[in-house]
């Protein structure tokens, strides 16, 4: 189990925006400074700055202080919950073709 | 014309000093001053005293000033109070007063701000615009502090 129970719901709605799955690539490649990040895009930094309000309410990053700059990390947990939910799906569907080719089997 | 006002008021965990910072200083003023998502602060200036000039423009996406908030200062004392009035090139009703009063909280700092309203575009619309300053005003400081 991963130790935070970050609500799923948070994460999905913060992954679902264009922007906000752009800003999180960006900062799982290595973390990043808010003006660096800013600089990426050409909408407004109060815009950038909600999209990462949104991923670190999610827990999907978190930020920390160096000097006078605002240094942005990901917080892999919070992805890793993503993908065990996928994997779970992926073993309903697995599940079932593995009865498919039973039933398969016992009737040739 | 009787001058209606509209109040906006929000709760910030942001400092008293770093909030009033973020009212006069031409850095953070171009970070949050917009009117909502697509819109931009290309530029701003600020003489910070009495009967000094505060101007900020206004941008849309592609980045073309539409125009610039212009405004007279009326009322500074720092960290408790802004007013300016202003007077927009080009737009009629000028003479409208933005206020903006600060108080510490326990929490951080309460921030009321009060405009007049002008008799062109709907108060709706005028209220909308001006909390998205506000919360974009939140976006910035948490962020940056």
């Amino acid at each position: 189990m991963v130790e935070y129970a970050a609500d799923l719901n948070l994460i999905f709605r913060a992954m679902a925006d264009e922007t906000r799955r752009d800003i999180l690539r960006r900062v799982l490649s290595g973390e990043q400074t808010i003006s660096e990040l800013v600089g990426n895009y050409t909408m407004s930094f109060a815009s950038v700055a909600k999209h990462i309000q949104v991923l670190t309410n999610a827990g999907l990053l978190y930020k920390t202080k160096r000097g006078r700059e605002q240094v942005l990390t990901a917080q892999p947990d919070a992805i890793k919950q993503i993908e065990q939910l996928m994997l779970e799906y992926e073993r309903v569907w697995q599940s079932r073709f593995d009865a498919l080719d039973t039933l398969l089997k016992e009737e040739s | 014309m009787k001058q209606e006002t509209v109040v906006i008021e929000r709760d910030f965990t942001a400092s008293i000093e770093r909030v009033f910072q973020a009212l006069i200083n031409p850095e953070d003023l171009v970070k949050w001053h917009h009117a909502g998502d697509g819109w931009q602060t290309p530029y701003a200036e600020v003489d910070a005293k009495v009967g000094g000039i505060i101007k900020i423009a206004y941008a849309g996406p592609d980045g073309k000033v539409v125009f610039d908030l212009i405004g007279t200062i009326e009322a500074l004392q720092p960290p408790h109070t802004l007013s300016y009035r202003l007077a927009i090139p080009g737009l009629p009703e000028q003479d409208r007063i933005v206020n903006y009063t600060l108080s510490a909280t326990p929490g951080g700092t309460h921030l009321r701000l009060e405009f007049d309203i002008e008799h062109i575009n709907d108060i709706e619309l005028q209220r909308k615009g001006w909390t998205e300053h506000i919360i974009n005003l939140e976006a910035m400081l948490e962020i940056l502090t």
